[in-house]
């Protein structure tokens, strides 16, 4: 191997991440090539100082406690995605007032119109004295009584005291 | 460096508590809140910690791991066994980490990497020069693009495998590799030309 190629592969042989055939050759160039051995120590260095760096800086935030925020933030994602079971409760609890009123206006309804059916069954009550009268002919006498409706009048003949 | 499981490393107490870690997930994904809370006590320092490796700042990452533990609570329902949980969380970590950026408009896409190649200055360099090394790595990070700055988090300061960090990204180990490349031998150029000191003693 060249050394032009050898330093292309440096980089992943420093996180040993060349697969076994190509990482042979290349420790095999190595051991003879002082300029790439020193290539690959810094590329070593490098990454080594840099991972830790990372580390070093990442931990200073590993001990923070996010569960409180977290559970703070849970229950008003988890309404918008699952209505709990007392949502729903509530939900019809706010219909019953509805059910109630239209039951309310079904009964008044209802009496309303057996008032009107009763009203219009019963009969015509005789309002005023009877108005008698008598006709041309000898015997009969005409008795007329005005009920509380005005288009109903009811006559009475009499002839000789007999009622026709 | 070899791949790990997160949750190897975790504390001893956490662990004998999280042993049944898929229970635990069906719990939470049945809407119990304490096994939620479980998870969120036993994986807020690597959300926060990556989410700080991505944002580069701890009061973001808070931030950011807040919108992570909301996602999740919100998404567990729709969570396959199959996959692996830790997997899935850090996507989400890497989705709301972007999602800051983006918002931030700190969002880098890749950059041309020519000059770095030939060694030129890169940009922004020059107000990291008097910072301690944590605040100089932080900003030669920086100047890489987010793509490059994810892989070499996940591979080099998470130390997970090249398959998982593969996973995480969702692109082929192929492109993962090629983002390590350029991010390892941008930050050797960068730490070479402009803090030549800190490369001390490994033979230049």
């Amino acid at each position: 191997m060249k050394c032009h190629h050898v330093r292309t592969l440096l980089p992943l042989c420093a996180g040993n991440d060349l697969d076994r055939f190509r990482s042979g050759a290349v420790r095999r160039h190595l051991a003879s090539c002082p300029s790439c051995r020193k290539e690959l120590e810094e590329l070593q260095a490098a990454r080594i100082l840099a991972a830790d760096a990372v580390r070093t800086r990442a931990a200073g935030v590993r001990d923070t406690d996010v569960w409180q925020d977290v559970v703070y933030a849970l229950p008003r994602r988890e309404m918008s995605v699952r209505p709990s079971p007392v949502k729903k409760a509530g939900a019809l609890h706010r219909l019953i007032p509805i059910f109630i009123g239209t039951a309310m206006v079904v009964v008044a309804l209802l009496f309303h119109e057996g008032g009107q059916l009763r009203r219009g069954s019963s009969p015509p009550h005789i309002a005023e004295l009877p108005v008698v009268e008598s006709v041309d002919e000898p015997g009969v006498t005409v008795m007329t009584f005005q009920t509380d409706d005005p288009k109903v009048t009811i006559v009475w003949l009499f002839k000789d005291d007999v009622n026709l | 460096m070899t791949g790990k499981d997160p949750v190897d490393s975790i504390n001893a107490g956490t662990q004998e508590r999280m042993q049944d870690e898929p229970g635990l997930i069906r719990r939470a994904q049945s809407g119990d809140v304490q096994a939620f809370e479980m998870l969120v006590r036993h994986y807020q320092p690597r959300v926060l910690s990556l989410a700080c490796s991505i944002v580069d700042d701890p009061a973001d990452a808070r931030d950011v791991a807040q919108e992570v533990f909301i996602r999740v609570y919100r998404f567990l329902p729709s969570f396959e066994h199959r996959k692996r949980f830790f997997t899935w969380l850090y996507r989400i970590i890497l989705n709301c980490s972007y999602d800051f950026l983006k918002r931030e408009k700190r969002f880098r896409h890749d950059p041309l990497d020519e000059a770095v190649i030939a060694g030129e200055a890169a940009p922004g360099e020059g107000r990291i020069r008097n910072g301690d090394l944590s605040e100089v790595i932080t900003g030669l990070l920086g100047t890489l693009s987010v793509a490059q700055k994810t892989a070499f988090v996940l591979r080099d300061v998470e130390g997970l495998s090249c398959k998982e960090a593969a996973a995480i990204m969702d692109c082929p180990q192929g492109t993962l590799r090629s983002h390590l490349h350029f991010a390892r031998r941008r930050l050797r150029d960068l730490l070479k030309n402009n803090y030549p000191e800190y490369l001390e003693g490994t033979g230049s």
